[in-house]
């Protein structure tokens, strides 16, 4: 492959001087002078070296150190307690969620280990009287039962994992921002914040889902017995 | 780049037993790089703020550093390795968080200097488009006057190879300017 004159000149302004007209030597400057393309060239280039020159003349004074570190030191502070805060929150979370699932647990384990009619009396006795109801119709009692309870440990499940992961994802995206918070990642936490009140409304939902299923418990015994 | 001497007298500074000294030399050390330093991660991040966060996250990260500084490279090619890490790291942050809103702040036309016949503005478009590589590269030959040997070592690349960059970089830039040019 030949080299053109201009692919030597262009060559030539990379290995002496890239970005100064005046740093070239004498046959580039002539070849400059006369070539429209490789004065496009250096002139680019020299444009280019002004602009980036420019940015580093534009730069905010540089930042003091000892202020600089401690509020970088203070931040990383701040945010790993923000996120052990945040982790122990969804871990309580997940906790009371697998409190629940597991009571479900229970209760199905229950319900196929013990004879099957003493279960369901019992089962029927602190649940729903729909359940009696469409036992009396002609229903298969302990299938009922099973339904229900399968049911029931369907719609809680995927608490759990969602919390943990969510959780987990939550410490990454805020470990992911450190040590600094710059006013434009305002957004960011404020979808963390949404993201939590989340798991407020779960874990609340749960908390007051379970005395509302004890006192249904209660009343439907109260009722078995009358 | 950070002269010889005053080179010695940081890291002689940094490696004091009192920490009034290891402030004053890391105070110094920084006032030497961040205009250089500002420009180079400015041009990859193309984002006044992201630039200045990856250079306080370079400093912090330079801060933790220097105490196993062992002198294996000049001290500025150090730091210029370390901001620039920190850039493509903010880069990297923003272009995950899909947020182009915020570009980059035009610069004022008259603080450019460059030769009248070519616009300013439409170099810095074709800067802008760039990858992030060729405006490391354009930066680091830019901003300071270092060496090839120096850029070389900055990036981790052999002399050719930094050599061949710069070339690819300047001709992908006249590219765009002319594209910008058509447009
Ligand atoms: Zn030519």
């Amino acid at each position: 492959m030949t080299m053109t004159e201009c692919d030597r000149a262009q060559a030539g302004m990379d290995i002496q001087h890239p970005f100064l007209r005046d740093g070239l030597p004498n046959h580039i400057r002539a070849h400059v002078a006369e070539c429209d393309a490789c004065r496009l060239h250096v002139d680019v280039a020299a444009a280019c070296m002004a602009d980036l020159r420019s940015r580093a003349a534009g730069a905010a004074d540089a930042p003091q150190a000892r202020r600089m570190l401690d509020a970088a030191l203070t931040a990383k502070r701040r945010t790993r307690a923000a996120i052990l805060a945040l982790l122990c929150f969804d871990l309580l979370g997940a906790a009371a969620c697998l409190v629940f699932i597991g009571w479900s647990w229970a209760l199905a384990l229950f319900a196929v280990t013990v004879p099957p009619q003493a279960a369901a009396l019992w089962y029927v006795s602190v649940h729903h009287r729909r359940l009696i109801e469409r036992a009396a119709q002609g229903g298969e009692l302990f299938a009922v039962l099973r339904a229900d309870l399968g049911a029931r440990i369907a719609r809680v499940q995927w608490c759990a994992p969602v919390l943990i992961v969510g959780g987990v994802a939550m410490a990454l995206l805020a470990a992911s921002e450190l040590p600094y918070q710059a006013a434009s990642r305002n957004a960011l936490a404020a979808g963390q914040i949404l993201f939590d009140a989340g798991f407020i409304g779960l874990g609340v939902y749960l908390l007051t889902r379970l005395p509302a299923m004890r006192r249904e418990s209660d009343d439907l015994k109260t009722s078995g017995d009358a | 780049m950070i002269a010889p001497k005053a080179e010695r007298e940081i890291l002689a500074g940094v490696r004091s037993p009192l920490a009034a000294d290891r402030t004053r030399a890391f105070e110094r050390l920084v006032a030497s790089v961040h205009r250089p330093l500002f420009a180079v991660c400015e041009s990859i991040t193309q984002h006044r703020a992201d630039a200045e966060d990856a250079l306080q996250e370079a400093y912090v990260a330079a801060h933790r550093g220097l105490a196993g500084f062992r002198g294996d490279s000049r001290l500025g090619t150090w730091m210029y390795r370390i901001a620039i890490r920190a850039a493509l790291r903010q880069r990297a942050r923003r272009r995950r968080r899909a947020d182009h809103a915020l570009a980059s702040e035009p610069i004022d036309p008259r603080t450019l200097a460059g030769p009248e016949n070519v616009d300013a503005e439409r170099v810095r478009r074709a800067l802008g488009r760039l990858s992030a590589e060729h405006r490391t590269v354009l930066a680091l030959f830019c901003v300071e006057d270092h060496s090839h040997e120096e850029i070389a070592e900055v990036l981790g690349v052999p002399v050719g190879t930094a050599w061949s960059r710069l070339h690819h970089a300047r001709k992908r830039l006249v590219a765009e300017f002319e594209q910008q040019r058509d447009c």
